[in-house]
């Protein structure tokens, strides 16, 4: 494959501490000129919706005046290439080009947008410092302690970027935070020492030494000290600090205080550092370009990225030998981590944030049309997506088990919910499916309900679902004064919501956008607001077909789920961005195109398994790599 | 008004029609104590600043009261007001042209609000300046334990088209990409203000003890902490080295608030009113009592609301802070209120079309935001601090960033302006403005109030000339 790309893109996005720089620009047989060949094309075919203030969808194409501002705003042209390639843009009633002007047009964009030169575009991105976000300091929290204790629950919620909550830059603290993470930290040790306490021996792996004959309790201290901080700050601790922690526990012991308690108060101070509270990476002052990232650093990236949990004890060992820079150990231990029951961090806080169902515990259906959900209902839903993304994980499937699959994950109330005989009691297990109505996540409840209004379905919203989250193509926002859609009846009385959404698109500004959601949106319409199989509403037959813009029909949710599996590759490359958003805890730059693309590819090869794009991202560049900040 | 004496014992009483409610601190025996501190020359209580922000607009046709300065005849949507409305000021006409966001109604809408300058159009949040409410808060706030507290309801959900999730969330920015982090949890949120000590009443004249803490292995442990942090910084870039600072400024007030603790372990303010407090018992099981399912958050609304208001009553009576935000939910936000008979979503609701029915429930939300608020007034008017009322002594904020949902407008915004300003604003009045006055002149009257003197903020053209 040929990829390459101007040499200005380089400048334009910063990449000079990446060696080897741009040596050998790529070349074309026959460069397009954009100012011969091009512009005046765009702005035959473009500029009269998409130039202005108001552009239509929020596309200005017209503000970017030369080929390195389209390559600099990449993802506006590669959409645009899109849409061009499938003959959806110009749209219908606009005047068409001929098919020689739109092949130049696609041709120009491919040169300048969608090739990618991914050997010389090696980049980590700008380095950042991560703070743990809430789970992540839970999870951190019971791995340190064995205790369940769930403090930062109740924390300052952390800020949403990119439909996440682990994104390094959003990740501000303010004194609010501090004094939480004080209280937390007392409270913390305080559970330590009533557990510690009766027992004598649980839970050994803080206080795992005791004072004895053999053993001062000054060295009892110092090594229950040296081997929590290890584990808390994810990588050895220095003397001088662990002798600097002895200070306090000498202290304390002045003040009267027992042994165990003495020990609390140092204990505090490492809950309390901001090595601890903070991932902070190491720098190598002396290089000059990006440098392999540091082995313990490699480990916390791997182990927050599928776990949320500070790296175990053999990830650590294999960073201390430095093994785990090497690729196939690193993979070896993906694999071992993806199959792991700690993965489980992975379902919740990627596949749940991702899929909008973390939170739907906070989704309140209409009592009254729906008097038998309940919050046990709700868990369960929430449950099945998690053990259908866990069965996943555990087996090493493809990645289109999400959209469809002949199985799922149920209890009995779920099982009654959907109407499946012979699933008994709270437990979950796999069960086999006889048609097409359940299967996947995107048909399950969880999904469902959480995309609808709590008395009613919303199909534009589902359709939009569909379209932005799960094929990345969400629809443009609406245009400011939206015509109302006023309330239609006619003789027969009030007329459906088809209808009424039908005539919505009837005008042009409107069909732009909703001919893309409403569609996919009416597949669903078998599914109530909480997610319930139905074949009518209010007497009427559900229709549950549709035309997509490109005009493939279809009937149905089976339908729909086959066009999204023979779209695969969108829907993988949709996971992969926001897979690699979540892995690298920023937004993605040029550079991580290069890794999605390559996520893609090898996931393709391994018969869409989920693991390899896992795999893929992990080995990546930007992930095994980091450059200095800027002193 | 006696009203207060007889409710003080009444706490957490259910299905009563009284809502869960904490227990108040009694404002009876302070009253000698004031008339006692009057006596030696006491100073004046100072004022509070607070901003209340609804989310989707409201239905402005039952908002809007009739034309003319009167409120005799309250709109639907006030009527909750009737009983405080000599302390209310509803302002017509503002705008908050900032709000704009490029294709988006709600994110700018929150985020913005009190930022006066426009958001960046980012999924990392950037609005245009620290808000309003933090820059009083770095002038007014370093003398209380606490410089601010920014409240919410709900947690929030991620952004649309491009914006952060954030800006959805919070109307409250430490600085342009800090949002003020959001207490959410009543449990929680009692515990961080009142630490371990039971709330005290403040005493104002009171001279602040110097002396200095012993050191203990526990203020060792922060010394400790900031020595750490400090070595780290060194090795650490520019943007680092940035964060870190954020991490060590939290940890000064850590270290304020444990040093306060150590001296006084009733409240910064000083001895003179430990023993006028005879209900100090009454919160001491308060956290067991008043959250019922150990997690801190109420099952019920109305519940959850009253306790926050509370909470920002109380930090209020007893000088813990001195400014706050509160959100009775995140902008956009589709939470249903089935007790009130509005099931459906509230921001579909707002997108009413003009159809009746919704209008009716967008107008049952908003009414009830304002029956919430209205009772946390009434509490704050119930309050005696000296000649005043707590009410006398606050100035609050009451809006939206979005007028009408349905068109996402961000002129013709709800506004209301509610409490004394210490003596400085004449209520009972409805204040009918050129069309458009920047809502950032408003702020300015505001932070005026509370002694913060700013030439212009935000997108501001002028003061008002009519608030007192």
């Amino acid at each position: 494959m040929n990829r390459c790309l101007p040499l200005l893109l380089a400048a334009v996005w910063g990449l000079s501490v990446v060696a080897p720089a741009f040596a050998q620009p790529g070349k074309h047989e026959e460069e397009l000129s954009w100012d011969r060949n091009i512009r005046g094309l765009v702005k035959q075919y473009c500029y009269r919706c998409h130039a202005g203030d108001q552009p239509t969808g929020d596309v200005d194409l017209k503000a970017d005046e030369n080929p390195r501002m389209i390559a600099a705003n990449r993802a506006v042209w590669l959409r645009a290439l899109e849409r061009l390639q499938d003959g959806e843009m110009p749209p219908e009633d606009a005047k068409q080009p001929s098919d020689k002007d739109r092949d130049l047009l696609v041709r120009f964009l491919k040169q300048t947008v969608s090739e990618l030169d991914c050997e010389t575009l090696r980049d980590p991105g700008r380095p950042r410092i991560r703070r743990l976000n809430r789970v992540e300091y839970d999870h951190s929290i019971r791995y340190l302690t064995g205790l369940d204790l769930r403090l930062g629950e109740t924390f300052s919620p952390d800020p949403d970027s990119y439909g996440f909550d682990n994104i390094a830059d959003s990740l501000t603290l303010t004194p609010a935070q501090v004094e939480q993470y004080h209280e937390a930290a007392k409270k913390c040790v305080s559970a330590l020492l009533e557990q510690q306490v009766p027992s004598g021996d649980e839970p050994a792996s803080v206080f795992f030494i005791k004072p004895s004959e053999d053993v001062p309790p000054r060295q009892a201290a110092q090594q229950i000290l040296q081997r929590f901080a290890r584990r808390a700050f994810r990588r050895p601790v220095e003397d001088a600090y662990v002798e600097r922690l002895l200070r306090i526990y000498d202290m304390a012991i002045d003040e009267g205080q027992t042994h165990p308690q003495a020990v609390g108060q140092s204990l505090i101070g490492v809950l309390l550092s901001p090595r601890f509270l903070m991932r902070i990476e190491q720098n190598q002052p002396d290089a000059e370009y990006a440098y392999p990232v540091d082995p313990f650093d490699l480990a916390s990236r791997l182990s927050f990225f599928l776990w949320s949990a500070p790296p175990d004890e053999p990830l650590l060992k294999l960073a201390e030998t430095g093994e785990l820079s090497n690729p196939d150990v690193l993979e070896q231990q993906t694999r071992r981590m993806l199959i792991d029951p700690r993965s489980r961090a992975l379902a919740e806080n990627f596949f749940g944030q991702w899929l909008q169902i973390r939170e739907l515990q906070s989704h309140k259906p209409d009592a009254k049309a729906f008097p038998q959900f309940d919050a046990v209902l709700a868990t369960a839903m929430q449950e099945e997506v998690y053990q259908i993304v866990g069965d996943m994980l555990q087996n090493d499937l493809s990645l289109t088990t999400l959209i469809d699959a002949d199985f799922t994950h149920l209890n009995e109330p779920l099982a009654v919910h959907y109407g499946i005989q012979g699933v008994a009691g709270a437990d979950f297990r796999k069960v086999g499916l006889q048609d097409r109505r359940r299967g996947g996540v995107l048909t399950t409840a969880a999904l469902l309900m959480r995309q609808s209004d709590p008395g009613r379905t919303n199909v534009p919203r589902r359709g939009n679902f569909i379209a932005g989250t799960i094929l990345g193509t969400p629809a443009p926002p609406p245009p400011p004064n939206v015509p109302a859609l006023e309330e239609t009846t006619s003789d027969q009385g009030p007329v459906t919501l088809r209808a009424m959404l039908e005539l919505h698109r009837r005008d042009a500004q409107c069909a732009s956008c909703h001919d893309k959601m409403d569609p996919l949106g009416f597949a669903f319409e078998n599914y109530d607001a909480i997610g319930q199989w139905r074949d009518q509403e209010a007497g009427v037959a559900i229709d549950a077909s549709g035309k997509l813009p490109g005009g493939q029909a279809f009937d149905g949710p089976a339908a729909l789920k086959q066009i999204l599996l023979d779209r695969r590759e969108a829907f993988a490359t949709t996971l992969a961005r926001n897979l690699t958003i979540y892995a690298f805890g920023r937004g993605l730059e040029l550079a991580d195109e290069c890794v999605i693309e390559e996520a893609v590819e090898q996931t393709t090869a391994a018969d869409y398994r989920f693991s390899a794009l896992v795999v893929s991202i992990v080995k990546s560049y930007p992930f095994t790599h980091r450059r200095n900040p800027e002193f | 008004m006696s009203r207060s004496a007889k409710l003080s014992r009444r706490t957490l009483l259910r299905g009563t029609g009284i809502a869960l409610a904490l227990p108040w601190l009694d404002s009876a025996a302070p009253r000698a104590a004031w008339a006692k501190a009057a006596g030696s020359g006491a100073s004046q209580a100072p004022v509070r600043l607070a901003y209340f922000y609804v989310p989707n607009g409201v239905n402005m046709n039952d908002w809007r009261p009739q034309d003319g300065e009167s409120l005799d005849q309250l709109p639907k949507i006030l009527s909750p007001l009737e009983s405080v409305k000599e302390n209310v000021v509803v302002v017509s006409n503002l705008a908050a042209e900032h709000c704009n966001g490029k294709s988006a109604g709600h994110e700018p809408a929150g985020g913005g609000f009190l930022t006066g300058v426009k958001c960046k159009h980012s999924e990392e949040p950037e609005v245009g300046a620290a808000s309003v409410d933090q820059v009083a808060a770095r002038e007014i706030g370093l003398g209380t334990p606490v410089d601010s507290i920014a409240m919410g309801i709900d947690p929030g959900f991620r952004g649309d088209h491009g914006y952060s999730g954030t800006y959805l969330s919070h109307i409250s920015w430490r600085s342009k990409t800090t949002p003020a982090a959001l207490e959410l949890n009543p449990k929680q949120a009692f515990e961080r203000l009142f630490r371990d000590a039971p709330p005290q009443h403040p005493h104002w004249d009171a001279p602040q003890e110097q002396r200095s803490a012993e050191p203990s292995a526990e203020s060792s442990v922060l010394d400790l902490v900031r020595e750490d942090a400090r070595d780290l910084q060194r090795r650490l870039g520019f943007e680092d080295r940035r964060k870190v600072e954020e991490y060590l400024d939290g940890l000064r007030s850590v270290e304020r608030r444990v040093d306060a603790a150590s001296r006084d372990s009733y409240s910064h303010h000083q001895e003179a009113f430990k023993d006028a407090v005879p209900e100090r018992d009454g919160f001491s099981n308060l956290l067991e009592v008043a959250i019922p399912d150990g997690r801190g958050i109420p099952e019920l609304y109305a519940d959850h609301v009253n306790l926050m208001l509370d909470i920002m009553t109380l930090s209020f009576q007893t000088d813990t802070t001195r400014v706050a935000s509160f959100l009775f939910s995140n902008e956009k936000s589709g939470r249903s209120y089935p007790e009130i008979d509005a099931p459906g979503s509230h921001h579909s609701s707002s997108h009413h079309r003009k159809e009746p029915k919704y209008l009716d429930q967008l107008t049952r939300i908003n009414t009830h935001h304002m029956e919430l608020f209205a009772r946390m007034l009434q509490r704050m008017a119930d309050i005696r601090e000296g000649e005043r009322s707590l009410l006398d002594n606050v100035v609050i904020l009451y809006g939206s960033g979005l007028s009408d949902g349905n068109k996402h407008n961000h002129d013709d915004l709800p506004v209301l302006v509610a409490g004394g300003g210490g003596g400085t604003i004449r209520g009972g009045r409805h204040l009918k403005l050129e069309q458009k006055t920047p809502i950032c002149n408003l702020y300015l009257n505001m932070l005026d109030r509370v002694g913060v003197d700013l030439k212009s903020f935000g997108d501001s053209t002028g003061r008002l000339g009519q608030l007192s």
